[in-house]
């Protein structure tokens, strides 16, 4: 179950290879497979989607522990309701929906309790050309190292309306586009585009220290 | 409008680097399986719901209770439009029985025959002779 999708799907192509599958079935045939009750099909859209479902809720919580539940919720959410996923948008558009819907929920509900519980950094950060340039002795925050500045960055980020965090996510973080980011947010790219603006402009704002 | 969040946007890579604790999604489709596996898990059934009678309880039980309500008013609106004048007559038949005056009559087909209680003691005439009150004329004297 807990294998990697490849594994999930190569024995079958070896066990009978004149209905040879396609090393990596597409989301409509593991959906099809899931809605029967294969849950080794499940598993695998599970798999293909956590890492950034788990991030989005992460980026717009800032907590670890309630990104965890709320990516959880959301793919069981997503099992219970796969009887009724059209495919008129993609399994990811739609699963991304469920995260976003919940997440916002969750955020109306916990308003003002804001517990931050920040994931570490990974090492690669320090080899980031640009990163490395914001915290060097060049700027005007020079004792600032990047742990700080993530801290700095979240505290910031959570200061945000939900939907404006959320644009800022998407687009700036998990590099999504407009049309995507219109699609899971149910609004036109115009909304969209003055959405992330305007979150851009706070968000400038809040960091203006770190930013010179 | 790009350029100028050029920094910014630099910045906020840094949130990509942001990792959970390592192994933590080797095992997380396990337990999102293992969470629908128990929310799905078949539940003995109980005999209503074997029978395929299975309904919720709660409304029913409000809908018994209304059913309970009407079903008082009704006979509360019935007995009081309906069943007046047999209950009259009724009474009145019980009405001698129940007064054991020796000439109480109906309590609502005549005026009282007295200003007595009606469950004073007869008045005893001064020399003995019991009067009945039914038996003392009602005159009004102009």
């Amino acid at each position: 179950m807990n294998q990697p999708l490849k594994a999930l799907v190569e024995p079958a192509a070896v066990d009978a290879p004149e209905k040879a599958q396609p090393a990596f079935p597409d989301d409509l045939e593991l959906v099809r497979r899931a809605r029967t009750g294969d849950s080794e099909a499940y598993d695998g859209l599970v798999q293909r989607y956590q890492e950034r479902i788990y991030a989005t809720v992460y980026h717009m919580t800032s907590n670890h522990e309630d990104a965890n539940d709320l990516a959880q919720e959301t793919f069981i959410k997503a099992f219970q309701a796969l009887r009724s996923f059209k495919g008129d948008s993609s399994f990811y558009t739609w699963v991304y929906r469920i995260a976003v819907n919940k997440t916002i929920n969750f955020l109306k509900q916990r308003r003002h309790k804001t517990h931050m519980s920040l994931n570490d950094l990974d090492f690669n950060a320090e080899n980031d050309p640009d990163l490395v340039a914001l915290v060097s002795d060049k700027t005007p925050r020079r004792d600032v190292g990047l742990t700080e500045l993530q801290e700095k960055l979240n505290t910031a980020m959570m200061k945000l309306s939900a939907v404006h965090r959320l644009v800022v996510t998407l687009h700036d973080v998990q590099g999504l586009s407009h049309e995507e980011i219109g699609k899971i947010m149910d609004c036109n790219v115009g909304t969209v585009r003055s959405r992330l603006f305007y979150a851009r402009q706070q968000l400038q704002a809040y960091l203006s220290d770190y930013l010179k | 409008m790009e350029e100028n969040f050029e920094r910014l946007q630099k910045v906020l890579a840094l949130k990509r680097y942001e990792r959970p604790p390592p192994g933590y999604f080797n095992n997380f489709s396990t337990k999102v399986l293992a969470r629908i596996e128990s929310a799905t898990a078949v539940q003995p059934l109980g005999w209503w719901q074997r029978l395929g009678l299975e309904f919720d309880f709660r409304p029913a039980l409000v809908c018994a209770l209304g059913v309970v309500v009407c079903a008082l008013l009704s006979a509360g609106v019935m007995t009081a439009v309906v069943g007046g004048p047999e209950q009259a007559n009724a009474l009145n038949a019980m009405a001698p029985s129940a007064f054991s005056g020796p000439t109480a009559g109906s309590m609502f087909d005549t005026a009282p025959a007295s200003t007595q209680p009606v469950f004073a003691p007869a008045p005893v005439h001064p020399f003995g002779a019991p009067v009945a009150p039914a038996s003392l004329p009602l005159t009004i004297d102009d």
